[in-house]
């Protein structure tokens, strides 16, 4: 399937920038946030590479557009997705955000690849797009274990791939009372 | 053998505050703020009104979903922001800001070529704006509960064209009808000669005045956006008090007998101002040395 293998290759070209990085210095530095996020431009770039017809460029929607999702598809996939993403999370919460580029990398590229297919269903793609804003800042660099795993406990909850409303409302009503990224400023200790 | 009867605690009653539009708005972006509103849920119950949910939404979410329109349409962010900034009103331009500062804590952090995440980036902010003007609140009240933009259903995307053709028809609300209940409080705002003489309430005194003098004042736009905090604080139950940020609460209150506190604006904000002026300054020092 085309979109696995997207992102099998993602996730090589991700380990060798990160590990690269991690090797030399053993800590987390501003080098490897603006390496990932750089990576991210990069990739985006390439997904997006103007149409020489219009003046518009390709999104990842207009890629998919045409292609149609059954809503079973889509909450088995939704729910494969979410569990991936606790299992890194939860990994990440044990080891420490030094020692977890590899596993919030990972978590980007799964985020990148999941919305491209979720663009119709508009509760699903709220979901990922708030999970988004915790990842696609810098936030995530200074989120403390106890905020990690708030977060992974509040997303576990649609690993059923049933994702509902009221559940999407409580679950960005706990990212605002925990302080999780949205908002500036420090975090409470 | 009789049984003993169980004392019933009695129940404690606890304060009620109504948060005010400045404060909701605050708390979303400034952690500090939050932080006061939390000191309030230790002391009471929080509630908003539905009309202050109407500015909320009329306000800082209609601007916002124009600005997502205005990238959309332009499929370019940085002209999207130049077109915002030479087109829009200072408060327009605030609003943008206040959604930035929600995304981003690093303006490098989303390539401003990257337009379709930054509108996913968008609409996610927008919920969560949403969903967390009701976060910790008991409820809403107030005279406003059939408001047409307050009870629209924004939650995602696929409502936006919807609610701006409602908010289009719907560009001010009537005040009539509660100014013709509420005569008592209306008297008793343009009786008060502090108020009449104060500068800063010059423009809410002015659209009362006109309201008196023909109540079919109130059903017009100028007027009607001018005496927003005037029926915010008439509008609140008498047994509630007024939480904002905005001091001009204090006056209102106290003319029709209602109780205001006022809380502090974010320091984190606030206190940069001051850091910045200093910075500078000690900056243009050392070259003199």
């Amino acid at each position: 399937m085309l979109i696995t293998s997207n992102v099998s290759q993602k996730a090589v070209n991700t380990s060798t920038v990160v590990e690269t990085s991690y090797k030399s210095t053993g800590q987390i530095t501003s080098t490897d946030i603006e390496g990932l996020n750089e990576r991210g431009r990069e990739e985006e770039t390439t997904q997006t590479k103007p149409n020489k017809d219009t003046s518009q460029s390709i999104s990842p929607v207009e890629n998919a557009k045409g292609d149609e999702f059954s809503s079973k598809y889509i909450s088995h996939s939704s729910s494969l997705l979410i569990k991936e993403i606790v299992t890194l999370l939860q990994s990440w919460e044990k080891n420490g955000t030094v020692n977890s580029i590899l596993e919030i990398s990972n978590i980007k590229d799964k985020l990148d690849t999941f919305i491209t297919y979720l663009h119709e269903e508009p509760t699903n793609r709220i979901l990922v797009s708030l999970i988004i804003l915790i990842f696609k800042n810098n936030n995530w660099a200074e989120m403390k274990p106890n905020q990690i795993r708030q977060v992974w406990q509040e997303i576990k909850r649609f690993e059923n791939g049933y994702i509902s409303q009221d559940e999407v409302k409580h679950f960005s009503q706990q990212l605002f009372r925990n302080n999780i990224s949205v908002a500036p400023g420090k975090s409470d200790d | 053998m009789t049984k003993k009867r169980k004392k019933k605690k009695p129940l404690i009653k606890r304060d009620k505050y109504l948060l005010d539009t400045s404060l909701q708005i605050e708390r979303l972006y400034a952690q500090d703020t939050e932080k006061e509103v939390r000191r309030l849920i230790q002391r009471g119950d929080i509630y908003s009104s539905y009309f202050v949910l109407y500015e909320f939404k009329a306000g800082l979410i209609q601007h916002i979903i124009e600005f997502y329109f205005v990238v959309k349409v332009s499929q370019d962010i940085s002209l999207a922001k130049a077109y915002w900034a030479n087109n829009f009103s200072q408060r327009g331009s605030k609003y943008i800001h206040i959604l930035e500062s929600l995304i981003f804590k690093n303006l490098d952090s989303i390539s401003t070529k990257d337009t379709y995440t930054y509108l996913l980036v968008i609409e996610a902010t927008i919920y969560h704006m949403l969903c967390n003007f009701y976060t910790d609140l008991k409820g809403l009240v107030g005279q406003f509960k059939d408001l047409e933009v307050s009870n629209f259903n924004l939650d995602s995307s696929d409502n936006y064209a919807d609610f701006m053709a409602l908010c289009e028809r719907n560009k001010f609300v009537k005040l009539k009808v509660f100014f013709e209940r509420n005569m008592d409080s209306l008297k008793k705002l343009i009786e008060n000669e502090d108020l009449e003489n104060a500068t800063k309430y010059k423009k809410i005194y002015n659209g009362l005045v006109e309201i008196q003098n023909n109540l079919n004042k109130a059903d017009t736009h100028n007027i009607s956006k001018a005496v927003g905090d005037a029926v915010i604080a008439i509008d609140t139950p008498s047994d509630y008090t007024i939480a904002g940020l905005d001091a001009s609460f204090n006056l209102l209150c106290k003319c029709i007998n209602k109780t205001f506190i006022a809380l502090p604006h974010s320091k984190e904000i606030t206190g940069l101002r001051k850091s910045v002026a200093q910075a500078w300054k000690q900056e243009v020092a050392q070259k003199k040395l």
